[in-house]
């Protein structure tokens, strides 16, 4: 703990001296004209990197060589001068005493002098040129569109794809219709019955009314909630800490309130005010204030503020508005209107506002809930007031009179720092030198927290919420992000760019519901785009702005803006910010039903599907692919909504969706990694899509989809044959929601009719367990069979032991057991090369009843090399190092003696080759563990199962057309 | 899109890895035949010229599959085809490995006739070495007695005695030295080579962490992908584990024959050709398709690269025991099979944290570090792989010469360790390109402060950016509304480190 404490003294203290992160220059304030971003971008990248390395020392502020500083902007002649005295005309080379500069940074200056010398200002220009700072209007419709695409969302994107001269793709057939809507809406897929009941329902209302019940149905609150975690960065534990708790116990409560207000269509402006300002607007129902966490479950970066306040910032302004506003928090932003006094605004609003656990349940939970804390944490007070109390006392006796106290309690004093509580060994210690009463009352505050402590009352729910700190406070700009040079203050109020130069400030609180309705405020140019943009992302793939958390000049423009627009109008004029409403009108639009097939056309003219003349073709995302596995095997739980996290992939997976998956962030298990989950560390605006046989292996070993395979098959075999054309047709239902074709049909009564594998289980390994009989006049074991089932980790002759014909024989990794008279044990080892083996193991038996075994080691070329009778004992087989040809084979064989019971032994024979000279990387050792390492688990997978397995696999499966 | 940067790739990488040419080959039902497919081809070429105005560098073909791991040639000429970078976590002493300090034994015990800079804690007077330094090869290089056998490739090494971090704790600076950034969460630096080149073996995970017992400090960030895709997140192996399913996870069939594995694969095959029948081509698709034989193949390839069982008794002992000396062993058939990234940590926590009891623990440490990295060294030159391979040996940071005082609860009444210093240690390198047999910078005379040609961590990060190919300030990555890099806004690349 002390350690942990200096750690952080410093690294604040060094943060404030070092900084968090230096530019290359500061700011020029002069305005200047709006600059092409091309030049800028080149002298942000090339050219002011080289003044900063090679020349600012000596031109700056303070020490202007020469007069020149090039710290601020330069005249069109000092530039001339600059490259001129580079190459050494006109004066001394530059950089002088220096080694001349590189020729790509030469040029690079030469480039940008010749190119108009242009300086960018910090200063940006707040012209409202940015697109996506332009009031929202609603567009006229054109009229002039193709046949069926007279709605309002179809006739803008008619129009834009005829103006390209492409033809829409046709509208796809119902039952990839239903899959499309029903994944992307609810993330789950439609069951083999709800596919056909579509298919077959002529009522023009058909469709309209699928849309209404995929938005009634709780799932699609599931669904929407995972998206927007997404944005907030979501995650269950804070990240690195170094001895504290690293768990949010309490985030969960963050996801069931957006599970709840997606369901309950939770207007979107209020959405954005509860998430940002809940404790200002709750009323009876403080459920509400969970959605606050949609600030406070970042990551803690060591409790650094400043990191923590740039999180919350980050995830605001991208998460809500598009805009990139964290990249001023050390300079200007370099392309979009927001000065870094803006950034600062806001972390005045954060730095005003602190974190508060807040109960959210019913006062009838919350009250004895409240009561018992506070009783018990003032008997927790008295208690270490009291050991403080105490060791003071002591303190000042280790000063008067030393010799009264033990040497070990003076150490124990030693080692405790002045103000914390000794450790439970040391406290232990100082207390023989606790006078009776100080004990007595110790030991009482003990009893009587222990007593409280086993009745502890329901604990309400919690939000991880904020609320405002006594007094708001204005912070000044960190000058370069160095919160060590202040510069001007930064009242609290919104951004710029947005509100206006005459915004007003934000007085009297820290403004975190100014701010949350500055930013669901209908005038707001970025809020509704910005969201309904997200939403069409997630029903086609692609976003109309393809960069959909930057609306700023570096991200990309609409690629229809008028469609954009018209969808953040209606979402706020219309619709009333109802994202049911919203995605209604979407999914109604003949655009969504269009085909994702590629015309050989639009392959050619508008590949990226801009126009969106077109659906994207998409495969499952981690969570769509996680619910749909248990989904086809009946085992997703559907009915309980909302609830803590839960583990998704390991041992004991949950059944429940992948929403509730628990996320933790520092070290998120790889299977999240390899499945393209977006990663808590920050808000994350979309997935990405890699392709890598990882996931392929994901899909083909893990238990997870392996054990869905398994109860399909089950549920197949438990309904009718499980070979055959009805077997392989209720497989596609369950998987794939479809009868198979019949080519098919083909490949699966094909694949179900192969014979079981009959060649052993293990991987090329040389050990084969079994069992049979030894000849004696043969000298040989003869009979020899495998023994065919794996349960586990034992080899046994069926799935219950005793089994009725052989009996007790078994093998595991350690040992094993004899069968009847003619049922020995037996470990084979088929030598894999030719060379010279020894053979090591020790033979035990540990049982005083019963005759003991007796135990082989038969080779099949030679006979026996040694036989030990072992009762109740352990034996240490003395053979020589025997040559074994390659394929030969080795028999550790176990007979019963006179009678079968109590014969359990324990034998783990190894082989090692002794040979010299054997090629480099020749494997020299076989342990009989080498023969489980592969297969602990349960029975493999029959034919029926593998064949579902395969389906499971198939990109069928897994994409939505 | 304002495509401003060489090496920048966008976001969406189902953009980025299926290339226009792909796209264009994701045509409908009903389309085939020749004069369409060469239609396509030049209808393609010239977009493809046209796109080349505003793009320097199209995606190679390679990246066309949407496996972004395919190896990538580095757009400058490089040695370097691969790291393995030996962290030696916690801080190890400078004054007692690499940079001899006499003056520091003639002040023992005495106050520095310098200030003592401020570190993580208080330190006293001058903590003599108790080590032995001598000089070894051709070109001198003094290294004291923990070394001495690692010392004998001094002329294949350059080493940098003039490195320094910005704070002398450990969080800040592990990040700083892997992910270039103390704070917040960047992509760490074998993430940013794995984004820029790939890796050649597709069987094994490109970056691989080993740390024997469990993490550093800092745990997993320190090979973090950050705002770059998982995928190119580092994979973190126990040495001390020797099951295949710790190192690639589901790489174990447990469920069926490989023989019937490969007939139910067979069967997918088919399945998905039927599917895509009806779909037209569709390079997505037949990624993924390709991604279960790559998966499949994996499956027995992999197993066989961890399992040092299947070395040499001699070579297992020139390593050593113990699991750092197995990772390193472990590191050298990794690199031998292609992956691009190895990172081997001491061990758990932070090893060469010595605040007290430094020379016993530098005993401890270094025997076992000396050991199997002189093997790894020899090992990598025998096999002709040391010249494209760059080694890097270092820790966050170094540690003072001064000695570190008691603190009441921490090293109480021990005064034989030192404290964190980043003001100045040392760094080396060897293979992969580097200047042989150089030895660049310094601290002052007592080792606390680099004064000579002082290295930032961002100017050894551009520097070793460059000796793999990359312009530090072109291999970026557009996040949150700016292109990020390894060196931030920062960095310069040393030229004299390179050969």
């Amino acid at each position: 703990m002390s350690r942990l404490k200096s750690r952080l003294v410093l690294a604040s203290m060094l943060a404030l001296i070092v900084g968090l992160a230096a530019s290359t220059g500061t700011w020029s304030q002069t305005p200047t004209i709006a600059l092409d971003p091309e030049k800028v971008t080149f002298f942000e990248n090339s050219v002011r990197p080289v003044f900063a390395e090679s020349c600012i020392t000596c031109h700056t502020e303070g020490n202007a060589g020469g007069g020149l500083r090039l710290d601020k902007a330069i005249t069109a002649e000092q530039a001339t001068s600059i490259v001129n005295r580079i190459q050494g005309i006109g004066g001394n080379r530059m950089p002088q005493g220096a080694a001349p500069l590189k020729a790509d940074k030469l040029k690079a200056l030469i480039t940008w002098q010749k190119n108009g010398a242009i300086w960018p200002s910090g200063k940006p220009s707040i012209d409202g040129n940015l697109w996506s700072l332009k009031p929202v209007k609603l567009p006229s419709i054109p009229t002039n569109v193709p046949v069926g695409w007279s709605g309002s969302i179809d006739a803008l994107i008619a129009s834009d794809f005829t103006k390209k001269g492409i033809k829409p793709a046709p509208i796809i057939d119902r039952a990839t219709l239903i899959k499309r809507a029903s994944m992307t809406v609810t993330g789950l897929p439609p069951t083999y019955a709800q596919v056909r009941a579509f298919v077959q329902n002529k009522s023009p209302k058909a469709y309209s009314d699928l849309v209404d019940s995929l938005l009634a149905s709780p799932a699609f609150g599931e669904r929407m909630a995972r998206q927007w975690m997404d944005i907030a960065r979501y995650a269950d534990t804070k990240g690195y800490v170094f001895v504290e708790d690293r768990n949010y116990p309490n985030a969960y409560t963050y996801r069931d309130w957006l599970i709840n207000s997606f369901n309950s269509d939770l207007p979107y402006d209020q959405f954005v005010i509860q998430q940002l300002a809940a404790d200002k607007v709750v009323t009876e129902d403080k459920r509400p204030l969970a959605a606050m966490g949609f600030l406070t479950i970042g990551r803690r970066f060591l409790n650094a503020e400043n990191d923590i306040i740039g999180d919350r910032i980050d995830v605001v302004t991208r998460g809500f508005l598009g805009l990139t506003v964290q990249c001023a928090r050390c300079h200007d932003h370099k392309f979009d209107p927001i000065p870094t006094r803006d950034y600062y605004s806001l972390y005045s609003v954060f730095a005003s506002s602190q974190e508060a656990t807040l109960p959210i349940s019913e006062k009838s939970v919350s009250d004895p809930w409240n009561a018992y804390n506070a009783k018990l944490s003032a008997l927790k007070n008295d208690r270490d007031t009291s050991i403080k109390r105490a060791i003071t006392r002591l303190r000042s006796v280790v000063v008067s009179s030393p010799d009264k106290l033990l040497p070990k309690v003076k150490e124990a004093l030693q080692l405790t720092r002045l103000d914390d509580l000794p450790s439970p060994d040391r406290l232990k210690t100082m207390m023989q030198s606790f006078e009776p009463e100080e004990a007595t009352n110790y030991e009482r505050l003990l009893s009587e927290i222990a007593t409280m402590e086993k009745s502890t009352p329901a604990s309400p729910e919690f939000a991880m919420a904020m609320t405002d700190k006594a007094s708001p406070t204005t912070v000044n700009v960190h000058k370069r992000g160095n919160p060590g040079i202040a510069g001007e203050p930064a009242p609290r109020q919104f951004l710029q760019c947005i509100a206006g130069e005459q915004r007003p400030e934000w007085k009297d609180s820290s403004g975190r519901l100014d701010l949350a309705k500055s930013i669901a405020d209908v005038n707001n140019p970025l809020t509704a785009r910005v969201y309904v943009n997200r939403i069409w992302m997630n029903l086609f793939g692609k976003g109309i702005v393809r960069t959909p958390s930057d609306f700023g000049k570096q991200g990309e423009k609409p690629t229809n803006g008028p469609l954009l627009d018209y969808l953040a109008y209606t979402f706020m004029h219309t619709d009333g910010w109802s994202t049911k409403k919203l995605i209604k009108r979407i999914l109604l639009s003949r655009a969504f039903m269009g085909s994702s097939d590629i015309s050989p056309d639009v392959a050619i003219k508008d590949p990226e599907n801009r126009t969106f003349s077109h659906q994207n073709r998409r495969r499952y995302d981690m969570e769509q692919l996680r619910d749909a596995l248990l989904f086809s095997s009946s085992k997703l739980a559907t009915t309980r909504v909302g609830g803590k996290s839960e583990e998704l992939w390991e041992k004991g997976y949950t059944a429940r969706r992948a929403v509730y998956g628990f996320i933790e962030r520092q070290n998120l298990p790889l299977t999240f990694k390899t499945l393209d989950f977006a990663s808590p560390d920050a808000s994350s605006p979309m997935r990405f899509v890699t392709t890598v046989p990882q996931q392929a292996l994901f899909m083909m070993n893990s238990p997870l989809v392996t054990d869905q395979a398994r109860a399909i098959a089950k549920a197949v075999e438990q309904s009718g044959p499980s070979t055959g054309t009805k077997a392989i047709n209720a497989a596609f239902r369950n998987v794939l929601g479809r009868d198979a074709s019949p080519s098919e049909l083909h490949i699966g009564t094909s694949f179900l009719s192969k014979p079981e594998d009959s060649s052993d289980v293990l991987t090329d390994g040389p050990w084969v367990m079994g069992y049979g009989s030894i000849s004696l006049t043969l000298d040989r074991v003869t009979g020899f069979k495998k023994l065919p089932t794996l349960v586990n980790g034992t080899y046994q002759a069926g799935t219950v032991i005793p089994d009725k014909d052989l009996g007790w024989v078994l093998l595991t990794k350690d040992g094993g057991h004899p069968g009847s008279k003619d049922v020995m044990s037996i470990r084979r080892f088929i030598a894999p090369i030719t060379g010279t083996y020894q053979i090591a193991g020790v033979i035990s038996h540990g049982n005083t009843q019963g005759d003991g075994i007796v135990a082989r080691i038969v080779s099949s070329k030679k006979g026996t090399l040694g036989q030990w009778t072992v009762y109740n004992t352990a034996v240490t087989p003395k053979v020589d190092d025997i040559s074994l040809t390659k394929g030969e084979q080795l028999d550790f064989v176990v007979d019963c003696g006179v009678s079968p019971d109590f014969d359990g032994y324990a034998w783990s024979p190894s082989l090692k080759l002794v040979d010299t000279g054997l090629p480099k990387g020749q494997k020299r050792s076989w342990l009989t563990a080498d023969a489980f390492s592969d297969i602990t688990g349960p029975n493999p997978l029959t034919r029926l199962e593998q064949f579902v397995h395969a389906l499971m696999m198939s990109n069928e499966f897994v994409t939505i057309d | 899109m304002n495509n401003n940067s060489k090496y920048n790739h966008q976001q969406d990488f189902a953009d980025v890895f299926l290339s226009r040419r792909d796209l264009l080959s994701r045509m409908g039902n009903g389309f085939a035949g020749m004069s369409l497919a060469s239609m396509l081809a030049q209808e393609a070429k010239a977009q493809e010229a046209r796109k080349a105005v505003q793009k320097p560098l199209p995606a190679p073909s390679s990246q066309r599959s949407g496996n972004p791991l395919i190896a990538k040639a580095p757009p400058l000429s490089a040695k370097a085809k691969r790291v393995i970078f030996l962290f030696m976590n916690g801080g190890p002493s400078h004054v007692d490995t690499w940079d001899p300090k006499p003056q520091l034994t003639a002040y023992a015990g005495k106050t520095l006739p310098i200030a003592n800079l401020a570190t993580e804690r208080k330190t006293g007077v001058g903590l003599a070495s108790p080590f032995k330094f001598k000089r070894f090869g051709q070109s001198g290089l003094e290294v004291s007695e923990l070394f001495e056998k690692t010392a004998q490739f001094a002329d294949e090494m350059c080493v940098i005695r003039s490195m320094h971090a910005d704070v002398p704790n450990h969080e800040p600076s592990l990040l700083l030295m892997n992910c270039g950034e103390a704070r917040q969460v960047r992509p760490s630096f074998g993430s940013w080579t794995l984004y820029g080149l790939g890796t050649e073996n597709q069987n094994l995970p490109g970056f691989i962490a080993m740390c024997p017992g469990g993490y550093p400090i800092q745990e997993t960030q320190n090979w973090q992908a950050g705002f770059l895709p998982g995928i190119f997140a580092g994979t973190y192996i126990d040495p001390n584990h020797r099951e295949i399913e710790k190192i690639v996870e589901h790489i174990r069939n447990r469920n069926t024959t490989p023989k019937q594995q490969r007939e139910q694969l067979d069967v997918l095959r088919s399945l998905n050709k039927t599917h895509s029948a009806s779909r037209g081509l569709d390079q997505q698709l037949e990624s993924r398709i390709q991604s279960f034989e790559l998966g499949f193949r994996m499956q027995t390839e992999a197993s066989d690269a961890f399992d040092t069982d299947n070395e040499s008794e001699a070579t297992r002992e020139r390593y050593g025991k113990g699991n750092f000396a197995r990772a390193c062993l472990i590191g050298r058939r990794l690199a031998e099979r292609g992956v691009r990234f190895v990172q081997i940590y001491t061990g758990e926590g932070q090893p060469w944290d010595l605040h007290d009891d430094l020379e016993a623990g530098m005993r401890r440490l270094c025997g076992e570090a000396d050991r199997g990295i002189s093997a790894l060294l020899q090992d990598l030159k025998d096999r002709g792989m040391l010249e494209e391979t760059l080694v890097i040996w270092g820790g966050e940071f170094g540690r003072t010469p001064a000695v570190e005082l008691p603190t009441p609860g921490a090293n109480a009444g021990k005064m034989n360790g030192r404290d964190h210093n980043h003001w100045g240690f040392t760094y080396w390198m060897a293979g992969g390109g580097v200047k042989k047999g150089t030895v660049y910078g310094a601290t002052d005379e007592f080792g606390f402060k680099a004064v000579e040609k002082p290295v930032h961590v961002h100017d050894f990060h551009a520097t070793v950016m460059r000796l793999l190919g990359f312009d530090h300030t072109q291999l970026t990555y557009r996040y949150a509304g700016r292109d990020f890099r390894l060196t931030d806004v920062h960095g310069n690349v040393i030229s004299d480190l390179i050969a």
